[in-house]
């Protein structure tokens, strides 16, 4: 760069009489494309730093100490580590958060994958059809969550209303009422929820599928779900890869939506560990226990970006 | 907890009693839902006319009242059954608090006596139509509970009313089991087929670990 510039401005400097810039050499250094960078990321960074990193690196010092709300904090090593291996509350939303995590990516892969392919195709409508499906995800998790309460109600919510006057049911479901109902419930709605951030990153990646590939395909014979097989798939993989790492990440660590419907559920069953850590810190006031619950969910977080580093370094 | 609270003392055959018998009343008179009712859902299901009965403050009556003046008109407040023990109620205060960092604790402290003084007191308590009852001895024979008879139970309460610690004291501890719906928890899970030793094993080892 400074070659070029330097040859452009030669022959104006040979005109008139060579004056050095202002903070030349200061706005030279800064104009170093290395220097340059550091400065853009620096304030960036540390607003990182402080509303993250803080909080984080706090937490992860909390976790090692017996800390109540209003007592003085008592260094405890891995104490808090060892009664979270014997708490059975713990394990139970360790084994909810994955079952939670499981079955609501799998679903919003296979709706999201199918929700692009509808959305791929040419319809009237189709812009206002687009907008309306990725409702779910933009319109905040706690109002769309607190409106799901009120489907989800035994009397008066949608579901059993709907059941109830069609004469399918007699009284309808406890959908929030027992454990494992409770479970499928939370499910459904983070499926919801999730399903139109597959459906638009799938369909960006269909829509960079050159239409000669397809064509081809036709040409040679091959039916709607061989293309599908054969040439949609493999094109897709990378994104649906990346997509659902992402997915996998934000479902692992959800709180609002439990939070708001079930608080964690009947006995326990829809705890996820986002939702036990802040139960244990704010609800019963053990701030160095809960901070415990959050680190110990952070070794899936680093094995998730490691796998995800990984895969997009592999290209 | 005991008495001084040091010593677990939910692992009992009478806490095997009681199991056993809210897990016949949960399939015998209560809706299905019940096990993951959060605070206000109790009054939105008597409300809608889904029970008949619930335990809770005055508070669906004044909803009833306002709302729907045909179920107002005929629900009342009965005590609490006794028991082979006794007959309890759970009493739960409100509290004051003030904080020692505070710029000045003392005039907070000054407050705090002054608004406790019957003449202010007084109407205080009125205004919330006995809602908020008194406890203290002084106030017994509050003459607002005459207002509405049907709200005289409540004044009876206090006779029998424990702080949910009774008879250990009431601490941080307790707070957490409280705040962690430890007993709870063993209710429900003995309802939803957790066999009852299990239960109450489980929230055994829960108390002794939050008591150390």
């Amino acid at each position: 760069m400074g070659r070029v510039v330097g040859a452009s401005r030669a022959p104006a400097l040979e005109a008139r009489d060579y004056r050095p810039l202002r903070f030349g050499r200061l706005r030279e250094f800064v104009e170093r494309e290395s220097v340059f960078s550091w400065l853009i990321l620096t304030p960036p960074l540390l607003f990182l730093l402080l509303f993250l990193g803080y909080p984080f690196f706090y937490g992860v010092y909390l976790s090692f100490f017996r800390r109540e709300v209003t007592g003085p904090a008592t260094f405890v090593g891995l104490g808090n580590f060892v009664t979270l291996a014997n708490d059975p509350i713990f394990w139970q939303s360790v084994g909810n958060t994955i079952k939670f995590t499981g079955a609501a990516t799998v679903l919003k892969a296979l709706g999201g994958l199918g929700m692009a392919l509808v959305m791929n195709q040419n319809f009237k409508f189709k812009a206002i059809t687009r907008a309306l499906l990725l409702l779910p995800f933009i319109v905040p998790t706690v109002l769309s969550t607190v409106a799901w309460q009120w489907i989800y109600d035994p009397g008066l919510g949608l579901f059993n209303r709907l059941l109830v006057e069609s004469g399918l049911s007699k009284s309808g479901f406890s959908w929030l009422g027992s454990p494992t109902m409770a479970m499928i419930s939370v499910i459904i709605v983070n499926t919801w929820r999730g399903l139109p951030f597959f459906g638009i990153s799938i369909l960006a990646g269909l829509q960079t599928i050159p239409v000669e590939q397809h064509e081809s395909a036709t040409i040679d014979g091959a039916g709607t779900w061989d293309r599908f097989r054969h040439v949609t798939l493999p094109s897709l993989l990378p994104v649906i890869f990346i997509v659902t790492t992402f997915s996998v990440i934000l479902t692992f660590f959800d709180f609002q939506l439990v939070y708001v419907l079930t608080g964690g559920g009947p006995a326990n069953s829809t705890h996820l560990m986002a939702t036990y850590a802040y139960s244990l810190s704010m609800g019963a006031g053990q701030m160095g226990l809960g901070s415990a619950v959050a680190l110990s969910m952070v070794p899936v977080l680093g094995l998730l970006l490691v796998l995800l580093t990984w895969y997009v370094r592999k290209d | 907890m005991d008495k001084a609270g040091k010593k677990v003392a939910l692992d009992s055959s009478e806490t095997v009693k009681v199991v056993e018998y809210v897990k016949r009343l949960y399939k015998e008179a209560c809706i299905e839902d019940c096990i993951g009712w959060l605070d206000p859902h109790n009054n939105k299901a008597f409300l809608t006319s889904q029970i008949s009965c619930t335990n809770n403050a005055y508070s669906i009556m004044v909803s009833a009242k306002r709302d729907l003046p045909d179920m107002g008109k005929v629900i009342d407040h009965a005590l609490n059954p006794k028991g082979p023990a006794g007959r309890f109620h759970a009493l739960v205060p409100v509290t004051h608090g003030v904080f020692a960092y505070g710029p000045d604790p003392q005039a907070a402290k000054d407050f705090l006596r002054w608004i406790m003084d019957p003449k202010q007191y007084r109407p205080w308590i009125s205004s919330g139509d006995m809602y908020f009852a008194p406890y203290l001895h002084a106030f017994d024979k509050f003459p607002d509970w005459d207002i509405e008879p049907r709200v005289k139970p409540f004044q009876k309460v206090l006779e029998t009313g424990k702080l949910t610690s009774w008879p250990a004291p009431a601490n941080r501890a307790h707070g957490a089991v409280i705040n962690r719906w430890i007993v709870i928890d063993m209710f429900t899970k003995a309802c939803t087929g957790t066999p009852t030793k299990t239960a109450i094993a489980e929230a055994v080892t829960q108390l002794k670990q939050i008591y150390g």
